[in-house]
């Protein structure tokens, strides 16, 4: 992409031996592939797959070998065989996946040493205005002082950090449920690889003879990769929701729990380099929601019991680590009175300890009675374990539905109580000028994960909030005709005067249909899930197929059922997001919008009610920066692609986007887009930091949330470094994107040719996908799709039922 | 689904109005335009995992032959609508082959393509086997040597691996 700019040639030098030792590991990865192979298979079936692989041509295209000899030679082969051979080409996928990977991790480490020496010689002074080296977009190093070089206002950046939110939501996906055995493997063979590059690396150049260090882990690979040969890549069971769920927090485990300190810690020392005056933002100022197992939508298996159990699952994940690192904290602080000065806060602390854990007092008191730290740790450690066993108890089936407890002093009601205590080590700390690392990152973690690890968001079609709703009508009789039959106009008026009383609609005894008390449940689920684990837990609630404005009303009204809206003072503690996905939803979305904000309640609820002073609704929700005044919008790329191919799918989404935006100004109302990106490009995906970029300029003002489909969880997240490096790209693209727009979406001209090329292209793509009557018949026997309905690989049926749409 | 489809044509059409004139200004739109170059690579890096052949393999084998002609058409069309895309694209981005501007992706998906075509050839026969067996022992014609279960299991793997080895297409 950037022709322009050549690097630097030292920088070529690095980048061109690192691409060399690439190549060569690959082919050292495909030599083992092959003696595998030979030993696990025998000879004849690896000389067929070398034949089949032999039969493109250099372009990579079908060329050299007669088409008819393959397919012979394929039918040949027995079922076994065939499965064999479609293994081995599998595993061979997988590990030139991890050795992509490895090496793109290794020449990021590489580029951004290379670029901080250089710096501090030649004051980074090489780039043009427009221009980016390859080495350095897409990093905070770059990016603060290009802002400085383009003279931007550090107020303007400030007030950009301050409201800096940038949200990636984990999303599950069918085919990417890998069995952590399989993922141990490929973890384990990145190490390998690393060793390898350990000995090699400086010692010798590459093709010369190779040690017996080397051939030792050669060896090693070797078996590594019989052993994963000999096992199951597949679970033999439909995977449940919560295998789901468990998939998706292991990056949080492996990578993210670290990485994102890191992130905060990388942006701080850059911003400090640039402009020291300036504060940086939040340190969750990057963070992570879940859909796994909030999001409902045409998933009849994620019910309310299952959305309790995943909350508890997440905090029993991250109640563990805190454990271990407190653990290893009483290592690191053994300060003793003799030696040290302690603040008396400590020594009152302790005190009220040992009132309510007597038991620690007396096993520990004497041991450390010159070491305040360790003691308190362990009163630390201790409640944390019994917020863990509580944790075990509540997280049964159906315990959301128990009374709520009353508090009780042996256990963390909730992450800021964990923080306090953390909070007062670290005051004493630095009031006798000790400053410890890993207290200091354990302090950033439960700032940024809480004890809630990962927001989760609710999903639900808005057919199921209107029926229940109806049913509840029809059930009080209150209504002239069947709510059904009503306009969108009169269902707004009836939504809205139900909406100013606190008068309840729904019978404690509920006499109705399943889904209809299921939808109901979902909202009393929501509203014990905040009351247990605090308002940060969840929030946002998706409302799929949104087409009329009583959609959103319709989720308000049953939030108010359960006590999530107030009607008196006009509160309300979930964000209601409508998800506009076809081409014909985002052009009515902006419209919608329009009759929402105009109705003074809605309007008022999302300025934190009616009177919105200091009460209640302001910022002290932990975990999250309740902002009023703020509305957030999904818009889906999925179906807009399906329905008008790619490119007017695109335009469609980003004209929105700044319609939504004209909308939303007069009423002083911020925006939070949602980006529901697809994994692959067909339905949305592709490199994030270019998409950001391209998105219209005053749309985003630092606020961005996007969908991470399950598919490329595992490319994006399972280094450290890679994960880490893709995080700060989207983090640069958000802030360069939102200070340094380019401008060329407001030019009018430009705009008509679009909007001409969206028409024709969507018109084309039309012509064939549905007026073309063979289409469907094509598309259902020519791909896998019938097949793919039928596996038993996600706890989702495969196609959503969705009526005539593809 | 070929969510490509269509924006050759949609260039086609506009260029026609004023070749020269129009080409440029796309060209300037992609060395300019955010928005622009997202679209187009995107559309690139599509198009560079595509192969028609392999596609033409599917349909022969797959497809009922009473179904050859009215599905030949088909991927006709969708050929001819690749190849114009291909073409204009390639004057936009002014490469000579797709994915230029992106060695290293290009390297990568090359290397791929190798193992993907058996591996597509594989799917195609094992996908055969299952829909032969789903139809005769509806039928019940004849006992299979294996299960349904087998077959699926073969499919699943093909499936997986293909997903493997395109990253983030599909």
């Amino acid at each position: 992409m950037n022709q322009v700019m050549h690097p630097p040639s030292a920088e070529a030098e690095i980048l061109s031996s690192s691409q060399s030792l690439l190549r060569h590991r690959l082919t050292l990865v495909e030599d083992i592939w092959q003696t595998v192979l030979k030993k696990e298979c025998g000879p004849t079936l690896v000389a067929h797959l070398n034949q089949l692989r032999a039969s493109r041509s250099d372009e990579g295209r079908i060329a050299n070998f007669p088409l008819a000899d393959i397919s012979h030679l394929i039918e040949s082969l027995s079922l076994e065989d065939a499965i064999r051979a479609a293994r081995a080409f599998a595993l061979y996928f997988q590990l030139i996946n991890s050795i992509e990977q490895h090496y793109e991790q290794r020449e990021q480490q590489l580029s951004r040493r290379m670029v901080s020496s250089n710096d501090t010689n030649t004051n980074g002074h090489s780039s043009t205005q427009s221009e980016i080296p390859p080495t350095q977009a897409g990093t905070f190093d770059w990016l603060f002082p290009h802002l400085k070089r383009q003279n931007m206002p550090p107020q303007t950046i400030q007030r950009l950090l301050n409201q800096l939110d940038i949200r990636l939501v984990f999303t599950a996906h069918p085919t990417e449920i890998v069995r952590h055995t399989i993922r141990n493997k490929q973890r384990r063979i990145a190490g390998i690889l690393r060793e390898l590059d350990r000995t090699k690396e400086g010692i010798q150049p590459l093709d010369a003879a190779e040690s017996w260090e080397v051939e030792d882990i050669k060896q090693q690979l070797t078996e590594e990769i019989r052993l994963w040969w000999r096992t199951d890549e597949l679970h033999q069971f439909k995977p449940q929701v919560i295998d789901e769920v468990d998939y998706a927090l292991h990056y949080f485990e492996e990578v993210l729990f670290d990485t994102l300190p890191d992130l905060s810690i990388r942006l701080q020392q850059a911003l400090k380099s640039s402009f020291p005056r300036l504060n940086s933002p939040s340190k969750d100022f990057c963070n992570f929601g879940s859909w796994v197992g909030g999001d409902r939508d045409g998933n009849p298996s994620v019910t309310p019991d299952v959305t309790w159990k995943t909350a508890c699952y997440q905090r029993g994940l991250v109640l563990q680590r805190y454990i271990h690192s407190v653990d290893a904290l009483s290592d690191v602080l053994s300060l003793s009175l003799h030696w040290s000065n302690v603040l008396p806060d400590i020594l009152d602390s302790l005190e009220q300890e040992q009132n309510i854990f007597p038991d620690i007092y007396e096993t520990l008191a004497i041991r450390y009675r010159q070491e305040p730290y360790r003691l308190k740790l362990a009163y630390i450690k201790r409640r944390l374990e019994n917020t863990l066993d509580r944790n075990r108890r509540l997280s049964e089936m159906a315990a959301w539905q128990n009374k709520v407890e009353d508090a009780d002093t042996r256990v963390y009601a909730s992450g800021e109580a964990f923080l306090a205590d953390l909070m007062l080590l670290r005051d004493s700390l630095v009031q006798t000028d000790i400053h410890c690392a890993a207290l200091d990152k354990l302090i950033c973690q439960v700032e940024i994960f809480g004890f809630i690890l990962t927001r989760l968001d609710f999903r639900q079609e808005s057919t199921l909030h209107s029926d229940a709703i109806a049913e509840i009508a029809d059930y009080l009789g209150v209504l002239p005709k069947p709510y059904n039959k009503l306009t969108d106009a009169e269902k707004v008026t009836w939504l809205v005067e139900e909406l100013k009383t606190r008068r309840p609609l729904i019978p404690k005894e509920m006499d109705f249909s399943e889904r209809a008390i299921e939808t109901i449940q979902t909202f009393q689920v929501l509203r014990r899930l905040q009351q247990e684990f605090g308002v940060g837990i969840c929030q946002t609630y998706i409302i799929s197929m949104t087409d009329e404005a009583s959609d959103v009303l319709e989720v308000l009204l049953l939030a108010q059922e359960a006590g999530l809206y107030d009607p008196v003072t006009g509160t309300t503690t979930i964000r209601i997001a409508p998800l506009f996905e076809t081409v014909d939803d985002l052009r009515n979305a902006p419209e919608i919008m329009q009759g929402l904000f105009e109705i003074p309640l809605y309007r008022a609820c999302l300025a934190g009610g009616y009177e919105p002073s200091n009460e209640g609704n302001t910022d002290e929700v932990f975990g999250d920066r309740l902002s009023p005044d703020l509305q957030e919008i999904m818009l889906g790329y999925s179906d807009s692609n399906k329905d008008s191919g790619f490119l007017s799918s695109n335009w469609e989404v980003h004209k929105a986007q700044k319609n939504l935006q004209q909308v939303a100004d007069p009423f002083g109302i911020d925006l939070r887009i949602f980006h529901g990106r697809g994994g692959s490009v067909g339905r949305g995906g592709g490199p994030a930091y270019a998409a950001i970029l391209a998105q219209p300029p005053h749309t985003i003002n630092g606020r961005i949330k996007i969908t991470e489909q399950g598919e490329v969880l595992a490319s994006k997240y399972s280094l450290p470094d890679l994960a880490l490096y893709h995080l700060e790209s989207i983090s640069t693209a958000v802030i360069q994107s939102s200070l340094l727009g380019s401008g060329f979406d407001d030019i009018q001209p430009w705009n008509r040719i679009m909007e001409k090329l969206s028409q024709r292209s969507r018109a084309a793509y039309r012509s064939l996908v549905y007026e073309e009557p063979d289409f469907l018949d094509f598309f259902m026997s020519v791909t896998p799709l019938p097949e793919i309905s039928q596996l038993q690989i996600s706890s989702r049926p495969a196609r959503r039922k969705k009526g005539k749409r593809i | 689904m070929p969510a490509w489809y269509g924006v050759g044509t949609a260039l086609q059409e506009f260029f026609e109005e004023a070749p020269e004139e129009n080409l440029e200004l796309m060209q300037y739109f992609y060395s300019k335009w955010p928005f622009f170059r997202m679209v187009i690579s995107k559309v690139e890096m599509t198009l560079s995992k595509v192969d028609l052949q392999m596609a033409n393999h599917y349909v022969h084998e797959l497809g009922d032959p009473a179904d050859h002609p009215r599905f030949e058409r088909l991927l006709d069309r969708i050929t001819e609508e690749f190849n114009l895309t291909k073409k204009l694209v390639l004057q936009i981005t002014g490469n000579e082959t797709l994915l230029d501007g992106d060695r290293p992706l290009q390297r990568s998906v090359q290397l791929r393509n190798g193992t993907i075509i058996p591996l597509g050839f594989l799917q195609v026969s094992l996908l055969k086997r299952l829909r032969q067996y789903t139809r005769e022992t509806q039928a019940s014609i004849v006992h299979f040597r294996y299960s349904k279960e087998e077959l699926l299991r073969g499919a699943l793997l093909t499936i997986n691996g293909i997903a493997a080895g395109m990253r983030n297409t599909g």
